[in-house]
């Protein structure tokens, strides 16, 4: 059954069908929203309510993006919402420092596999950015429309976070060196 | 791009157990189960149970006030036959306990004739009300009939008046 089907008979109130579209897509929402805490029962609670909050709302969903891209849209209102409450914000570290964009950088950019750690030191919007463009392969128009954001801040905060890693990268690499 | 494999470690997976454990918190938020009393709304139930005494008490005042309406606004003539009607089986329930005693043969043969003329009347006021519609309260079959019942009382009341006459001297 397609997912259209399947989200046509959820919105019926079928079960199944939104069981299917759980079981579909469950894996992808948890990997992504772990990369923003190491606490497992948080990002469950995330998950559990995004999928809720899914199933009542589903007659809002037009069908013009995919509906995991919805669920990650949902998946992180939960998430900013947990954080805001607890107000747990990821400074930037990085943020302060005066970075010009650099287009040339950005395309010359490399990831290695031990970069992941650098990303603990990004805000949670700029590590969003980046791992909805780089890893989960959405456009900057999406990611707009899923931050609520404008795709000139997607696109200039992608550059920036791109030139952050590269430099910090460096910088351990010339002290391991 | 980065490679999603690459990226995302084992850490990084839900476990099955996990999965159904989620799952079953969904369900109960959304898809609840419904036992046996839980599907009894205590509100509604009572609301209903309410309204349901209530129109039985309009029903029963309905079916009281109709029918005193409909008794005040009987025509005299069957308010008469009723009364006579009343008083033929008030006269009818004191029978047995002539019919039970042992009597002469004589009282045998007139209660015999009487019986006889008993059953014709009531004959006659069935064949009556076949005739006519239960509903005709015309003054000419309320006439027939009262004449009917007079003659059914004038019997009944021969019947009765026989006792303690020939019964003594039987004895």
């Amino acid at each position: 059954m397609t997912e259209q089907k399947l989200i046509y008979k959820a919105r019926a109130g079928n079960e199944k069908a939104f069981r299917k579209l759980y079981e579909l897509h469950v894996s992808l929402l948890f990997r992504f929203l772990k990369q923003f805490t190491s606490d497992d029962d948080l990002v469950k609670d995330w998950v559990q309510q995004a999928f809720i909050k899914a199933f009542r709302n589903i007659n809002k969903f037009e069908g013009r993006s995919k509906f995991i891209t919805w669920l990650f849209k949902i998946g992180i209102n939960e998430m900013r919402n947990e954080f805001s409450r607890k107000q747990i914000f990821v400074d930037a570290i990085i943020e302060d420092l005066e970075i010009t964009v650099n287009s040339q950088i950005e395309e010359t950019f490399e990831w290695h596999s031990d970069m992941k750690w650098l990303l603990a030191d990004l805000d949670d919007e700029k590590k969003t950015i980046f791992i909805l463009f780089e890893v989960e392969g959405y456009k900057h128009s999406e990611i707009a429309d899923i931050l609520q954001i404008s795709e000139e801040k997607s696109r200039t905060s992608l550059s920036r976070v791109k030139q952050l890693l590269r430099t910090k990268w460096e910088k351990e690499a010339k002290i391991n060196d | 791009m980065i490679n999603k494999n690459e990226f995302y470690s084992d850490k990084d997976t839900l476990s099955t157990e996990s999965k159904n454990a989620l799952w079953d918190g969904i369900q109960k938020e959304l898809f609840p189960r419904k036992d046996f009393f839980s599907m009894f709304d205590v509100k509604s139930y009572t609301l209903g149970f309410t309204t349901a005494i209530i129109f039985l008490f309009a029903v029963i005042g309905m079916y009281t006030v109709g029918k005193s309406f409909l008794y005040e606004n009987k025509p005299d003539e069957l308010i008469i036959n009723s009364a006579y009607q009343k008083a033929i089986i008030e006269f009818e329930e004191a029978l047995p306990r002539i019919n039970k005693v042992g009597n002469t043969v004589r009282v045998d043969e007139f209660l015999q004739v009487k019986q006889e003329e008993l059953k014709e009347i009531d004959v006659a006021i069935e064949q009556y009300g076949k005739d006519y519609s239960k509903n005709d309260y015309s003054q000419l079959k309320q006439e027939r009939l009262r004449r009917l019942y007079k003659l059914k009382l004038k019997v009944l009341e021969s019947i009765i008046a026989i006792e303690g006459t020939d019964h003594e001297t039987n004895n």
